[in-house]
């Protein structure tokens, strides 16, 4: 995870918008990764970004020095896309996703930047049936990369629910790879 | 991933509240509430205390009263006057007295 200089922290607390850009510069990508594949939808991601740091800036005052700041972004951000995701309907797979998921499955290169779109249609194609939890906690393990403490503090659940959320998620897109025809042989 | 980050936060940027102003207008309006709520407690408290002061006041019985009016003759009066006060003690008594009066009897 990324750290910010303090000082900024501090002047954001005082109220210096000047110093709050820096922040919006530095998290904002990672805020919008988060948002994307949480949501599946672009334009529903930049519209979260930007209420995720409308919601920073408000709580700045409120933010412990003593916690991770990148932490606390997420968890921001989180809760904002979850509240989304429940107003949200069923986020289902259409047959062009599922296409964009076989291409990509069949790249060589492996290591291939993704585009916006095609992180859409594979968690579409790949996530359809999870929970809200388990998606919350296999987009950030699985895609984002964190680490399960981090994760423990972002969600706010305990180490033993991390671990079997992720594995209901693994679970059932292991099932559904096989729907699509994968072997997905352990 | 982001098409245009520039734009992005510059959006945000616009959007941001001022925040110092709006933490302040909280923080006003918390006050007044709180003013508000100090001030309707504390006439509640006193209304509690008063009726507190008002129950608890020792009850002057009638029969106390009636009992004054009916044995006390003092040496100035005319008989005329003894004779309204009597009148007056003849006089069918409230029923509380009668039956504080009865009361009494039953304790003797």
């Amino acid at each position: 995870m990324t750290s910010i200089d303090s000082n900024i922290i501090i002047q954001c607390q005082r109220g210096e918008k000047e110093a709050f850009r820096g922040v919006v510069q530095k998290y904002q990508r990672m805020v919008f990764s988060l948002a994307l594949k949480m949501l599946c939808d672009e334009d529903e991601a930049k519209d979260m970004v930007q209420e995720t740091f409308i919601r920073v800036w408000q709580n700045m005052g409120e933010y412990d020095t003593r916690k991770n700041f990148t932490t606390w972004i997420y968890t921001i951000a989180t809760r904002l896309c979850l509240d989304r995701l429940r107003g949200m309907k069923h986020i289902i797979p259409m047959p062009d996703d599922e296409e964009v998921f076989r291409r990509y499955a069949s790249d060589v290169d492996t290591h291939r930047t993704l585009e916006n779109k095609e992180w859409v249609s594979i968690v579409k194609t790949l996530a359809e049936g999870l929970g809200e939890k388990q998606r919350l906690v296999f987009t950030l393990c699985q895609l984002e990369g964190l680490s399960s403490s981090e994760v423990e503090e972002i969600t706010g659940l305990d180490a033993k629910q991390v671990k079997s959320n992720l594995y209901v998620a693994r679970q059932t897109i292991r099932e559904r790879l096989k729907q699509l025809g994968y072997d997905t042989g352990r | 991933m982001l098409d245009n980050p520039d734009e992005m936060v510059e959006n945000i940027m616009e959007s941001l509240p001022d925040r110092v102003d709006d933490l302040h207008q909280k923080e006003t309006k918390r006050n007044a509430i709180l003013v508000a709520l100090r001030t309707i407690t504390s006439a509640a408290a006193i209304l509690l205390i008063g009726l507190f002061i008002y129950v608890n006041q020792p009850v002057k019985t009638e029969a106390q009263n009636a009992y004054a009016y009916t044995t006390d003759f003092p040496h100035s009066s005319t008989l005329e006057n003894m004779y309204t006060r009597h009148l007056q003690a003849s006089q069918p008594k409230p029923i509380s007295y009668t039956q504080i009066k009865r009361m009494c009897y039953a304790k003797n």
